[in-house]
């Protein structure tokens, strides 16, 4: 009897490339929004008033059950979209503690994420949460310390200086 | 402005050392541990004092709760260390004012003596007589 493909296999192929490709696609849109926006801080725009309501066309952009304020339950707008990596070792700090190297990395990958989002100035000293959350910021590593001893935080935090690879220096 | 003298004493080993204590405080209970040991005084730390990270058990019993963050060691590697804030409140045998040099703790490492960097100096001037392996620091602290 000769051997055949079966017909499944065909298909299971064809649909992990076309689940594969728009993956890479979206990762290297995200990766290029990212250094866009690295590049480009955002600044007002002086010449749109900002002090009117949103139009369209001619007239008042209006929406329906329009409320003071819209709520998101499942999104935070106070904390950074984390990288793929951040994520995993997030997912891995939350079943097992991790080795000191992985810990150190989401460090520098949160940090850098985080102050990328909030647009934070270098060399200010901020504690900030595992997903990116800023809790305190201060002009000195002292000051920064002295805010945050003895306060309780609901999830962990961490410490860094803005634009530098390392809190303390050279020991 | 006039400096009085605070330590003078030689290398030990080839190294200078002093003597000081450093203390945690919780601002919310009163509750202090002090952490009293021979200090290398480093001028390549940037930060206040460092002790190991054993330590951390002293700490928490003050109730305070060092927060992690990274040292970048001299090799260029970064490792994980905690940080709080501290006072060094005695160098040698002399008492600093009360409640001493405001400081950054970094607990990390093993090693069995401290650091004391740049940010602790800065509150002092410091001669390194390398021929006669003296220390000298002297400060306006009353």
């Amino acid at each position: 009897m000769a051997l055949s493909v079966p017909s499944e296999v065909t298909v299971f192929e064809e649909r992990q490339f076309t689940t594969e490709s728009p993956l890479l696609l979206a990762t290297s849109i995200e990766q290029e929004s990212y250094e866009f926006e690295r590049q480009h801080p955002l600044k007002p725009d002086l010449s749109i008033a900002t002090e009117h309501r949103p139009f369209l066309e001619d007239r008042p952009l209006r929406f329906r059950n329009h409320r003071d304020k819209i709520e998101f339950t499942d999104f935070h707008f106070n904390n950074p979209w984390l990288p793929p990596e951040a994520l995993r070792l997030l997912n891995k700090l939350k079943k097992a503690p991790i080795r000191e190297r992985e810990l150190v990395r989401l460090m520098e990958l949160v940090a850098e994420r985080s102050s990328v989002h909030f647009q934070l100035s270098k060399e200010k000293f901020v504690a900030m949460t595992f997903h990116g959350q800023i809790v305190e910021a201060s002009d000195t590593r002292i000051g920064l310390l002295r805010k945050i001893q003895g306060r309780k935080y609901q999830e962990e935090i961490f410490v860094w200086r803005i634009g530098s690879s390392t809190f303390s220096g050279r020991i | 402005m006039s400096y009085r003298l605070i330590f003078e004493d030689h290398y030990t080993h080839g190294k200078p050392y002093v003597r000081a204590k450093v203390v945690v405080v919780n601002p919310e209970t009163g509750r202090q541990t002090t952490i009293e040991k021979d200090f290398w005084i480093d001028t390549g730390f940037e930060g206040g004092a460092h002790v190991a990270e054993a330590h951390i058990s002293e700490v928490n019993l003050t109730g305070i709760k060092p927060r992690l963050g990274t040292v970048g060691l001299a090799g260029g590697e970064s490792r994980r260390g905690f940080f709080c804030f501290a006072y060094v409140q005695q160098i040698g045998d002399c008492e600093l004012p009360s409640p001493g040099i405001e400081a950054t703790l970094i607990l990390q490492g093993s090693s069995k003596h401290g650091l004391l960097g740049l940010e602790f100096l800065r509150h002092f001037v410091a001669k390194f007589d390398g021929p006669d392996e003296l220390l000298t620091i002297m400060g306006d602290h009353s």
